[in-house]
């Protein structure tokens, strides 16, 4: 925040001179202009007449300015004549070409934002003519201009007599929430469009106020009549209003000053002084807005510790959380008090997942201030951190702590412990599989042993955020499903969103976990959503209980102060979902585990009922082929095989299977040399290179380095390893589709091995 | 504020005559570089628009949209700056001078008038807003904004001829308000039922004092009578686009000089010609003689017969101005005829 500007910028309805207006504009202190493309009066015949042939220039030269300074500093406004929708096709058909006519111009001069005026719920045609300009592909902003209270909800004060509107229309007249709405629902809630909400005089009640800090605000046109005089004649805002500019601050909104100068004797720039002082003066940010600085509403892929191994850097972020080890500490405090015996024999911890050790320091620090002696086993299965730990003991802790390098489900312990700490919580409490970790050590665990921490509930919220569902939508991948984006969790930190209502508490686990092991889960919940507006997605974050009344939590009502380490999650939905006020959500969320898989899976049923997200289809996908009724083919080249798959998904299944006909037959994959053939082949001379393509995370869980996969003669014979390393260069023609530069896996996957065929190259 | 412009921008919105017959032409321009305007002064009428055969001029920061001109050789304009300036104009040359200036609205000015007491002067802007001046000191005494009664661009402001507290405004938002200044709820919503369009321009009859008429964006005239709701509102539909000034004359007309929109329209105090102006930078002239003399009881009958019945003087469709400039006229005996120009 220090050391950035407010980005303030003057609207001239009106101006004589381009460049005059912008130097003075500059002078005053505004950094960019918004300004009419074509003179404001001047209307255009289209249709018939002598007037069509009407000689002249449209408008001012785009000489008059470099392009840099066109496509930098003027937001081009639209005409305020225009008609788009109304009911006479004559003035409908003027309005439409000279609308078109200044957006193309617009789109000459490459401005940076358009603004577009919206007076009411007539848009329909306007929404299409926008949609048509912005798929002709130019990369503009569109900028709605609407204001928070309508000029009609601010009429009436004059008039006598009753207003003689239906109930309904009034409500859609005054609520401009709901112009909104219906023109970015029309436009395909596409991100080129984004808001300048108009700040008018009278705001409107904070519950409506609240829906639009969840909506693409880009700018905040502020009218020189809103502002007051102070007792030292200088223009100055009313608390409500600073509370609201305050608060769209927080979205990185630009502001716009607009209309008369009202205070001649102090300048145009004293209202760019106030705005940017207020600026000045916002709160500091705390500790987690510092540290999230960069990443709010950015998706992440959530972390999968228990598959990755973790970074170094990873680690290293995490142990600057100021909160959550101190937290920590004085759980094993209390937890040591509670067990301290009156013999002061030793107390056996153990830290499971002990990462670079900063829980093991927690836990000697509490066990030094609750002056009892303790033994403690770290265990990791991260062999690079325990490169750490064996460093850390050697230098520090000494005999007290022993170090396990394993994974703590395979780990036989040599005695029970007292206490167990884990810290294996991720963003919705259990989607880092904390549960089925601790579940593989409950077995020597005391019977009377503590677990540190002892319960930890999900929770889930719904909310609206326009532009956290497009940034999904942009995570479309050819080789995935379509729906792919939408069905997967993203950690994200939520700031451009606006709750519908409270978050709810969903999954809840228990250790040390004394019963049968099940950690499949089911529940529904209800929401009440207080105003209409639409529904994206929903938000996710976990309360956990370390021990007693110690707690770290990032529940929004409930948040640990301070504590950055977990962003909340996003479950974004397929479809955004209209919803009115009063209306009761319902939701239905899934844990289903099984061996090898975790997920989640969410449906809504009320008001609506929405498809099942992120089902796991049982099947392994591949291409499907012209001649063959099955999808699958396996190639094979002497005793290598290539299989050709639209998903990773499919793959680990395949992995899946041949590690069980491996078992059966005795043989197994070579994973050395098994490669995923990324999408970028480049051929060079006659060989053709696979290169792999840098994974995600989620890929990074199958192969760090790369595996080669073979499989001789189809599934039910012996797996044969293979010191090849080439692939084959040509795959044959009308055996199975060519892998084109989409396909991530070069392999296809035969169902029976009579299929199999050997091929060779070039053939 | 009195240099003399070389040239005379292309666009030309108004017309006003003074009082001793000169004519008062505003032009704007609303293309190329500069967006300016001037104000104008021709002794001859005719001499309209050469600036060879000016009189006086003068520059303005910017176009102007209306003229009103007082009888005591003052002019009030209507600015796109969201001004509202008061010139003099001074003799013996009748110099056009700039007396007052003053930013009273956001965005431009649409149109202004004077009260029937030359006290007040009233103009309406498209920030939505009506803003009442006070001539003497002029600075804006009232404004009717934010809780305006209007919530789209007011095209029009018409003052009452007699009463000097009523006006007229109409608006983008179709409505058309009644306004007096003496109550404390000051406007009155009035039918416009009748109104198939946006009302653009409005003109109280100078006859009978509460019938107003209204043209709109369609090229459709509605006249109704305030006072008497029984007497139903006559609509005659003449344009074929918007309608963009009115006037009052005795007799009918219609002529297609123009090649442009037809911005100001105006008589001549001593004769009987019309002037107008356009966007295509030509000031016209035509005498409206009596052509047809008809005297029926009632009016609604006699617009209908009047529109057949009258000889147009027009050419084919494709000619025709766009916009024209509408003046209807009241006989003596009630009766209405239309004519345009």
């Amino acid at each position: 925040m220090e050391g950035k500007r407010l980005s303030c910028g003057r609207d001239f309805t009106f101006s004589s001179d381009l460049n005059t207006s912008l130097s003075k504009a500059f002078s005053d202190g505004f950094d960019f202009v918004c300004m009419p493309i074509v003179n404001p009066r001047y209307k255009r015949e289209f249709i018939e007449g002598p007037a069509v042939k009407r000689p002249g220039a449209l408008t001012r030269s785009d000489m008059l300015l470099t392009s840099q300074d066109w496509s930098t500093l003027i937001v081009a406004k639209i005409s305020p004549w225009l008609q788009l929708d109304s009911k006479h096709d004559v003035i409908r058909c003027n309005s439409e070409k000279a609308f078109k006519q200044e957006l193309i111009f617009a789109s000459h001069l490459s401005v940076p934002a358009i603004l577009i005026l919206l007076k009411g719920t007539e848009c329909v045609n306007m929404a299409r003519l926008i949609n048509e300009h912005i798929l002709r592909g130019h990369n503009h902003q569109y900028w709605m201009q609407i204001p928070l209270k309508s000029a009609l909800d601010q009429c009436d004060d004059v008039i006598q007599g009753e207003g003689h509107l239906s109930g309904d229309e009034m409500e859609w007249k005054y609520d401009t929430w709901k112009w909104w709405n219906k023109l970015r629902t029309l436009c395909d809630t596409s991100k080129k469009i984004g808001l300048a909400l108009e700040i008018t005089a009278d705001l409107p009640p904070s519950e409506i106020m609240d829906r639009w800090y969840g909506e693409p605000v880009k700018a905040a046109i502020i009218s020189t009549s809103v502002f007051m005089t102070n007792k030292k004649g200088f223009p100055v805002l009313s608390k409500e209003h600073q509370k609201i500019i305050k608060r769209l601050f927080k979205l990185d909104v630009q502001m716009i000053v607009s209309g008369a100068d009202r205070h001649p004797e102090k300048g145009i720039k004293t209202y760019q002084q106030y705005l940017d002082h207020l600026w000045q003066t916002q709160d500091p940010p705390d500790n987690i807005s510092r540290f999230a600085k960069g990443y709010e509403d950015y998706l992440q892929c959530p972390l999968q510790p228990l598959m990755d191994n973790l970074e170094s850097q990873t680690y290293e972020v995490f142990e600057k959380d100021p909160v959550k080890y101190s937290q920590y500490q004085k759980a094993v405090y209390s937890a040591l008090v509670s067990k301290k015996k009156e013999d002061d024999s030793m107390i056996v911890l153990m830290v499971l997942g002990a990462g670079r050790g900063p829980l093991v320091t927690a836990s000697l620090n509490a066990a030094q201030k609750a002056e009892t002696r303790v033994f403690i086993y770290a265990v990791e299965k991260n062999p690079n951190a325990v490169v750490t730990l064996e460093n850390l003991k050697y230098e520090m802790w000494g005999d007290q702590v022993t170090i396990v390098s394993t994974d703590m489900r395979e780990w036989q312990a040599p005695e029970k412990a007292d206490i167990i700490i884990s810290e294996l919580l991720g963003s919705f409490g259990d989607n880092e599989l904390s549960p089925e970790c601790l579940d593989g050590v409950t077995k020597f665990l005391k019977d009377d042993g503590i677990s540190i921490p002892e319960q930890y509930t999900s929770y889930v919220s719904p909310l609206s955020s326009c532009k956290l569902w497009n940034e999904a939508r942009l995570c479309k991948d050819l080789n995935k499903p379509p729906e792919a984006p939408f069905e997967t969790p993203y950690v994200v930190r939520l700031r451009n969103v606006y709750l519908l209502d409270q978050p709810r508490p969903l999954f809840t686990f228990r250790h040390p976990n004394k019963g049968i092991a099940d950690n499949n889960r089911y529940d529904e919940l209800i929401f009440t959503v207080r105003e209409d507006t639409v529904l994206h997605g929903f938000g996710g974050y976990f309360h956990c209980v370390l021990f007693g009344d110690i707690t770290i939590s990032i529940v929004p009502e409930t948040h640990s102060p301070g504590m950055f380490s977990w962003f909340p999650m996003f479950f974004p939905i397929k479809e955004p979902l209209h919803l009115k006020a009063g209306d009761r959500l319902k939701l239905h969320f899934w844990r289903v585990a099984t061996d090898k898989n975790v997920w989640y899976e969410w449906c809504i049923t009320e008001p609506r009922v929405c498809p099942i997200h992120n089902p796991k289809d049982p099947h392994i996908h591949g291409l499907p082929l012209p001649t063959m009724p099955h999808e699958a083919r396996i190639i094979q080249y002497a005793d290598d095989s290539t299989l050709v798959l639209t998903d990773f998904d499919s793959a680990k299944k395949v992995f899946l299977l041949c590690e069980l006909y491996g078992m059966a037959s005795g043989a197994c994959i070579n994973k050395e040399k098994s490669r995923v053939i990324s999408k970028r082949a480049r051929r060079n001379n006659n060989t053709t290179r696979y290169y792999r393509r840098k994974s995600n995370a989620i890929e990074r869980g199958l192969s760090r380095r790369s595996h080669n996969l073979w499989i001789r003669r189809g599934l039910h014979h012996s797996i044969n390893t293979n010191q090849s390393r080439d692939y084959p260069t040509t795959p044959p023609q009308g055996r199975f589709v060519r892998s084109s530069t989409d396909q991530r896996y070069n392999v296809q996957l035969y169902p029976t091995s009579a299929d199999c065929k050997t091929t060779k190259p070039g053939v | 504020m009195s240099q003399e412009p070389a040239d005379i921008s292309k666009h030309l919105d108004a017309i006003a005559f003074a009082p001793d017959g000169g004519l008062v032409l505003s032009a704007s321009s609303l293309t190329n570089r500069s967006w300016t305007g001037s104000l104008w002064y021709f002794n001859n009428p005719d001499a309209a628009p050469d600036v060879e055969q000016v009189t006086s001029g003068s520059v303005a920061d910017s176009g102007i949209s209306d003229v009103v001109v007082m009888s005591d050789n003052r002019a009030i304009t209507a600015s796109d700056s969201g001004a509202v300036s008061l010139w003099q104009l001074e003799d013996p040359n009748k110099t056009v001078l700039c007396k007052a200036y003053s930013v009273g609205h956001d965005d431009i000015v649409t149109s202004v008038s004077v009260t029937a007491d030359t006290g007040k002067v009233i103009s309406s802007s498209q920030d939505y807003s009506v803003l009442v001046w006070d001539l003497e000191i002029f600075v804006p005494t009232q404004t009717y904004r934010g809780k305006s009664s209007h919530y789209d661009i007011v095209k029009c402001v018409c003052c009452h001829p007699n009463h000097s507290s009523m006006f007229i405004s109409a608006g983008q938002d179709g409505r058309l308000l009644l306004w007096d200044l003496r109550q404390s709820k000051p406007a009155t919503l009035l039918d416009t039922v009748e109104l198939s369009s946006n009302p653009t321009w409005v003109a109280w009859q100078p006859v009978e004092e509460h019938s107003i008429v209204t043209g709109t964006e369609t090229g459709e005239l509605v006249m109704q009578d305030l006072r008497n709701s029984a007497k139903m509102p006559i609509s005659v539909h003449v344009h074929s686009r918007s309608i963009t000034k009115l006037k009052f004359a005795c007799h009918n007309f219609r002529d297609r000089l123009h090649n442009d929109f037809v911005t100001g329209i105006d008589w001549q105090p001593k004769d009987n010609w019309l002037f107008s102006c356009g966007w295509d930078f030509k000031v016209n002239s035509r005498e409206v003689t009596e052509m047809e003399n008809l005297s029926s009881p009632l009016a609604t009958m006699a617009i209908n017969e009047t529109v057949k019945k009258s000889p147009t003087v027009s050419e084919p469709m494709d000619d025709a101005p766009q916009w024209n400039g509408y003046t209807t006229e009241l006989q003596a005996n009630g009766s209405m005829n239309e004519t345009d120009s």
